[in-house]
């Protein structure tokens, strides 16, 4: 199973539940969307691809390495700020204050798209540190005491993060601003059968509740 | 048979390394290559990564010099063993780990980083100073190593010399032990640069990742792998040219051919 790098924890954690059902043996391999879906059709020995953006999934589709998708989940921005909330951050809109120092997702990657969609739609001008390469960076940077602030996905917070808090964000409740994660079998996958049970296994009311969970949202 | 095995592994050795250079010539963009060359993003990012090499070469140059010859000098006890192992540790250290330890030495919240952000509001990480220094981290061993053996491939006979002849300590030390060790601490500088030009791990972890600021070369073609594989590969040609000119033009300047046995100084 090739997926984004969003998708880590909450997959590897479920792999052994996953592979008691199916009754095979799973293979996790992550990346960014984008990377994991050239990845794939390049031809790595992958049977299903998961992506964190319809773009990204258009790389597989479009070279028929991956058949037909359904989506497992989405995820709502978040804004992501030191446990505590030391430097009294209450809404976007202070992202633009000086004193701040915030890291966001380079657009070139899903996160970084949809944050940049937010603070336009929010009209706010940041300044930021840095334009990291992944999700999991940007949050890292938080985590550290390096940055700020940073937004980030609902899930990356959700989650067994101590040094972490997130900030209310009405902003990110909006359908067009939820990151997709559409799941397909690949099409030269050697185990097509069960890539497909583990799809349906994804997508069922069961495999939600364990998305919702984990601080995603149901497709 | 043992010549057939030295052509076996000669060939193997060519094809593994020239492969991925074949490589990325085929995959190149080159009808697009003219703008992808005239591209901001590439002028940006060549820059920074000219100004942080160079500057970390100095650095690695000024910290290693004094560190190379406290390790010749030093008798080879447990404090000696000791400096080489500190010295030494970044080459062997995953860069990105390098990047956390010095965020965790330098950062916001670092031992000297917390000192200097409230006495001084100095804060490195996500800055260029910051990416000078994680690209010094990595380079310095590589200096270090190279200078140490050429100071102490120095024959004392010609330092005691000078002395006879009334040379001062110091002009001692520059005219004779450094001018003799000179094609050992050239091949250092060398390497030390291209260590510090290739850098990514620490600097992307340290320093971030900001165009103009912090983004270098290394950092760019990454990031441009995800959505725009055609300039990565465009950048990584870029990068892979600046190393073999760099490297030409220092061989033919003031390289005294660093391969080469070294000549006798005094004659």
């Amino acid at each position: 199973m090739f997926a984004a790098s969003s998708l880590e924890r909450v997959l590897t954690d479920w792999t052994p539940r996953l592979e008691a059902k199916l009754g095979v043996q799973l293979s996790l391999s992550f990346g960014s969307s984008p990377v994991v879906a050239r990845q794939v059709v390049e031809g790595a020995p992958a049977d299903v691809l998961i992506t964190a953006d319809r773009r990204s999934m258009q790389i597989a589709t479009q070279a028929a390495a991956v058949g037909p998708r359904s989506v497992v989940a989405r995820n709502r921005l978040a804004l992501v700020v030191q446990s505590g909330n030391p430097d009294r951050i209450e809404s976007v809109q202070e992202l633009a204050r000086r004193d701040l120092k915030v890291v966001l997702c380079d657009p070139d990657v899903p996160c970084g798209r949809l944050a940049a969609a937010l603070l336009a739609k929010a009209g706010v001008a940041v300044n930021p540190v840095s334009l990291e390469e992944n999700v999991s960076a940007a949050v890292a940077k938080v985590e550290l005491g390096e940055a700020d602030a940073t937004i980030a996905y609902g899930s990356d917070v959700h989650t067994r993060r101590k040094d972490l808090a997130a900030v209310p964000l009405p902003e990110a409740e909006d359908r067009e601003l939820e990151a997709v994660y559409p799941a397909g079998v690949v099409t030269r996958g050697r185990q097509r059968a069960a890539a497909q049970r583990l799809i349906e296994l994804l997508v069922s009311p069961e495999g939600t509740a364990v998305f919702v969970r984990a601080g995603f949202l149901a497709p | 048979m043992k010549r057939f095995l030295v052509a076996l592994g000669l060939v193997a050795a060519v094809l593994f390394l020239g492969l991925p250079l074949l490589g990325l010539l085929f995959r190149a963009p080159w009808s697009s290559m003219s703008t992808l060359l005239g591209s901001k993003e590439l002028a940006t990012s060549l820059r920074l990564s000219l100004v942080t090499s160079l500057s970390a070469t100095v650095l690695a140059v000024v910290l290693g010099l004094p560190l190379a010859w406290a390790l010749v000098r030093m008798r080879n006890g447990i404090l000696r063993r000791g400096l080489l192992g500190l010295a030494l540790l970044p080459m062997v250290l995953p860069p990105v780990v390098g990047g956390v330890a010095l965020l965790l030495a330098f950062g916001r919240r670092g031992i000297l980083g917390r000192l200097l952000d409230t006495w001084f509001g100095v804060s490195l990480a996500f800055t260029t100073a910051g990416a000078v220094m994680a690209a010094t981290f990595v380079a310095l061993p590589f200096f270090v190593l190279a200078a140490q053996s050429g100071l102490r491939a120095v024959d004392p006979r010609y330092i005691e010399a000078g002395r006879v002849l009334g040379v001062s300590g110091a002009a001692n030390f520059a005219r004779v032990t450094l001018a003799m060790a000179r094609p050992a601490l050239s091949a250092g500088v060398v390497v030390a640069w291209a260590r510090a030009l290739g850098e990514f791990g620490a600097t992307v972890t340290f320093a971030g990742s900001l165009p103009g600021r912090t983004r270098t070369l290394p950092l760019a073609v990454y990031l441009a792998l995800d959505s725009r594989p055609e300039a990565a590969i465009a950048l990584s040609i870029v990068l892979l040219a600046v190393s073999v000119a760099v490297l030409a033009l220092l061989r033919d300047r003031w390289l005294a051919s660093p391969l080469a046995p070294q000549s006798t100084p005094l004659s």
